[in-house]
């Protein structure tokens, strides 16, 4: 059986390098293949620009631009990179996030991961985005990393 | 670095093995000495984990609260849109 492929938003790489505790089942299972992380430089462009901001050294002196780098390097090692995702989808409100949605609509993904309340409630949504992402992403579920995290054990006690 | 040898078969399909031969071939290698290198390079190199630890213990020393630390981060990243699309416009 081939692992499902994922998505997870930017907010899920910070906290990987910072917050153990708030990674739950989601980096651990796809470094040892029960998923499959899709990547693209502008996910990963973003995650280094932030773990680079001048606010997270001063408070963090010891998130090192070596370290952010071989943390990237080493979840690049176990992910998936699609080099070129074309722009199919846009969230007029909230165009920040397109790059994560088209990222998941381009590699097929099964599951996008996010805390973010807004993106994860959008499928049910009516609106013309919604519309929009259920079209060109039938198979796509939006779910907290809680709810992947129980989605694995569930998988894993079958 | 000291190295012993150890005896191990290989089982690998007929991609992986021309992708080994070609990776010897193209560090003048044999086969054996890149399949050793590749090994050594898999199972010493750093988890994400130990990497991470120095980072790990100073938010832990922090005193910060996860939502406090989830807030920062996400200030962090908004703010780094925010500077990203002030400079595309």
């Amino acid at each position: 059986m081939t692992a499902p492929l994922v998505v997870y938003d930017t907010m899920l790489f910070l906290q990987a390098a910072l917050n153990p505790n708030r990674r739950y089942a989601t980096f651990d299972a796809a470094a040892d293949g029960r998923l499959v992380l899709c990547i693209s430089p502008d996910l990963m462009s973003e995650a280094l620009d932030v773990l680079s901001r001048p606010g997270l050294a001063a408070r963090f002196p010891a998130l090192t631009a070596n370290r952010i780098s071989e943390f990237l390097k080493g979840v690049s090692e176990f992910a998936v990179l699609y080099r070129v995702v074309p722009k199919r989808f846009t969230w007029p409100q909230h165009p920040d996030d397109d790059h994560i949605f088209n990222l998941a609509i381009h590699a097929g993904a099964k599951h996008l991961v996010t805390w973010e309340t807004r993106i994860v409630n959008l499928p049910d949504s009516e609106s013309p985005s919604a519309i929009q992402l259920r079209s060109l992403a039938p198979e796509l579920s939006i779910v907290t990393p809680k709810q992947l995290a129980e989605s694995l054990r569930l998988t894993d006690k079958q | 670095m000291h190295a012993t040898e150890t005896q191990v078969t290989l089982r690998l399909s007929e991609l992986a093995r021309s992708r080994l031969a070609a990776q010897a071939a193209s560090t003048g290698k044999d086969l054996s000495a890149a399949a050793s290198d590749l090994i050594e390079h898999a199972v010493t190199r750093p988890t994400l984990e130990e990497i991470l630890a120095p980072v790990h213990q100073q938010v832990a020393d922090s005193g910060m609260s996860e939502d406090q630390l989830d807030d920062f981060l996400r200030e962090e990243l908004n703010a780094h849109r925010a500077e990203k699309k002030a400079k595309s416009a």
